[in-house]
């Protein structure tokens, strides 16, 4: 068992050799954290962990972080009770995320089940995101042994199968671990190309200075895109920027087509009531505000991208697993 | 580092699978969907492995439907079979269905023949023993007993056909059941009419020779009937006639000759100038114009059971038709009958 797992589990009070019984048989008064024993009991009688080669702790030490990972669910600091921990357990791929970290543990048996059920998924996967039977197969093998813990760091075997906490599906999983590595590869690969020789055109001549109105409307549109919702945002970023198809975007939000194209034509119709509202605000009247929205989108200088990416969150504080 | 443009943190694969499959909470969803609208990298991620698992699934599907296309092959194609099956079975079915009429009708004859043998056989068995000297269908033989019957001829033949009832009835009944029975291995009524004037010539002739040479040595004459006349007379006899009362040129068939369309023998035939008329053992009638090779079933005109048929001795041609209770009806052409 791992340092950083073993400071984990005492930081969420709960000693890795703890027996499940113990937690509850022997009548231990239940500490906040910690995880119930007759709960653990009962996951560990629906998944059948022994059949991976897990024992009971380790049953119990997944479930801990898994559970700690997210809190439970719960806001940070949080003390979750029994029922909001069988709630928040019961809603993972109890038996997806044992075979996962079971494979992380480095166990047989979870191995072979986990080849014989993801082996061919897994390169049909990668074949599908490469759109190449011999780059597929490359990206396959290459994640195949990154996941078998080839690779090491610090001395210390690396399996990325250990960073699933089984709120999707493992196969789901592995086609995102997937399509970042293969966006990844091809980021950098662009990046070593070198730029094709190209005559740069003679800068023209000194643009007149935009008009003030078009500096207007151009405040009016950032301040409109920049408050407009997280979820219209990424609507707009990847039917406008990505040119995505309504079905695409429909896919991965898993709604309707004509949702999505409901959405973005309110989206577009709240942003243009938006910028005219943000023009009255900058001081022009509504007759004036209409004409500045009629202006060639071609003259105004606004980096959508730019104002798409504005609000940056700083919620995900992990690296990509690459 | 621009946060703006190059967003370096980016949320875990199981961040974005999870939002992909909405499993997040709402609060942790938005910021997710926060960081793709901004990351063009993650965006893509996502979609790529959306696009994958759309590939997969579509992959999956026709690789199931292929299954179950290639499991479904055999049982669908069965529909093909189904007609010639259905067709063999309907052969089967009638095949079976004829051999048990057939059964019943060669059981009722048999239990028929069982009955009266018993009583004919002995009297019968200087005919039967030489039955290849003496054709079923051949007409009756008359060896005239006595020294003064002058010398035989053609024209004494035929008249001696029409032998007295006296002689022969009491051979009558079981010689032409045992004739009806042996039938099935004999000539067909049409053959046998067409046979029957041949061979009564030359029975004649053969029996006139018999006839010369046992006047020679003297011998005493007997009377024999031959099967046919033996039936024909069985036929007259059962319908309560006088056996020679018609001295018409009537040929009258054996009734083991064919089954009738019913499915029966004939009880009773005759032919006349015009048409073969038969009645069977279940008293329908049927009418042939070609000497028995089509029949036609004739409508019931007449009451009670058909029993027999005959030719009228007082109006040549026509036909007379008896029921079970001797009432008579006649007609010309064995169709239109009108009770006597």
């Amino acid at each position: 068992m791992s340092g950083a797992r073993i400071a984990y589990c005492e930081g969420v009070g709960s000693s890795p050799t703890q027996s499940v019984e113990g937690g509850a048989g022997e009548g231990l008064a239940w500490t906040p954290g910690a995880l119930d024993g007759s709960l653990v009991e009962e996951l560990w009688q629906e998944c059948d962990g022994a059949s991976l080669g897990l024992e009971r702790v380790e049953f119990r030490e997944i479930l801990q972080q898994a559970g700690a990972s997210q809190n439970f669910g719960l806001a940070e600091g949080a003390n979750a009770s029994r029922q909001q921990q069988a709630g928040y357990l019961r809603v993972l791929k109890l038996n997806e995320l044992m075979l996962a970290q079971a494979c992380a543990a480095g166990k047989d048996r979870a191995w072979e089940q986990f080849v014989a059920t993801y082996r061919q998924p897994l390169m049909r996967a990668a074949i599908a995101i490469t759109g190449s039977e011999t780059l597929g197969r490359d990206l396959a093998d290459q994640l195949y042994a990154e996941l078998y813990g080839l690779t090491e760091k610090a001395g210390e075997r690396r399996c990325p199968l250990a960073s699933y906490r089984g709120r999707g599906s493992l196969m789901g999983w592995l086609r995102t671990t997937l399509a970042q590595r293969h966006v990844d590869y091809h980021r950098r690969s662009h990046r070593e190309e070198p730029l094709e020789e190209f005559d740069a055109p003679a800068p023209e001549q000194a643009q007149e200075k935009p008009a003030a109105m078009l500096t207007t409307l151009e405040k009016a549109v950032e301040g409109a895109l920049s408050s407009a919702e997280a979820e219209d945002r990424l609507l707009l970023a990847a039917y406008f920027l990505d040119g995505r198809t309504l079905h695409e975007i429909a896919k991965m939000l898993q709604v309707h087509e004509a949702t999505v194209s409901r959405k973005l034509k309110r989206i577009c119709q709240d942003l243009r009531k938006q910028v005219l509202k943000n023009l009255q605000g900058l001081g022009l009247s509504r007759r004036a505000g209409e004409e500045a929205l009629g202006a060639d989108p071609r003259d105004l200088d606004v980096n959508l991208k730019e104002l798409l990416q504005y609000s940056q969150s700083d919620a995900f504080q992990e690296k990509a697993a690459s | 580092m621009n946060a703006k443009t190059q967003p370096d943190f980016h949320p875990d694969a199981e961040s974005l699978n999870a939002f992909s499959e909405r499993a997040l909470a709402e609060e942790e969803r938005g910021q997710i969907a926060a960081h793709l609208a901004i990351c063009g990298r993650c965006r893509q991620v996502v979609f790529l492995a959306q696009a994958a698992a759309t590939e997969e699934g579509q992959l999956a599907a026709a690789s199931t439907q292929r299954t179950e296309r290639q499991r479904g092959a055999w049982f669908r194609n069965w529909w093909l079979v189904w007609a010639p099956a259905a067709a063999l079975a309907t052969v089967v079915a009638l095949a079976f269905y004829v051999h048990l009429r057939r059964a019943a009708v060669d059981q009722e004859m048999a239990k028929a023949t069982q009955e009266v043998s018993p009583l004919v056989r002995p009297q019968n068995e200087a005919v039967t023993a030489r039955p290849a000297e003496t054709p079923p269908a051949a007409a009756a033989v008359v060896v005239a007993s006595g020294a003064g019957m002058g010398k035989p001829g053609l024209k004494k033949s035929s008249e001696e056909v029409a032998a007295p009832p006296s002689q022969v009835e009491p051979m009558v009944p079981a010689r032409g059941l045992v004739d009806a029975l042996e039938g099935q291995q004999a000539a067909t009524a049409q053959s046998n009419e067409a046979a029957r004037a041949t061979q009564t010539e030359e029975r004649a002739s053969a029996n006139a020779e018999e006839r010369g040479a046992r006047e020679q040595e003297g011998m005493h004459r007997t009377v024999l009937a031959a099967p046919a006349p033996a039936f024909a007379a069985s036929a007259r006899t059962m319908a309560g006639l006088a056996v020679g009362a018609s001295k018409t040129p009537t040929k009258v068939f054996s009734a083991k000759a064919a089954l009738l369309p019913s499915g029966l023998p004939a009880n009773s035939m005759v032919t006349g100038s015009k048409a073969t008329v038969a009645v069977d053992k279940g008293g329908a009638v049927f009418v042939s114009t070609d000497a028995g090779g089509h029949w036609e079933s004739v409508t019931q005109q007449w009451s009670g059971q058909a029993v027999a048929v005959r030719m009228q001795a007082k109006a040549p041609g026509a036909y007379e038709l008896v029921n079970d209770q001797g009432q008579v009806w006649v007609s010309t052409d064995g169709r239109v009958w009108t009770a006597q």
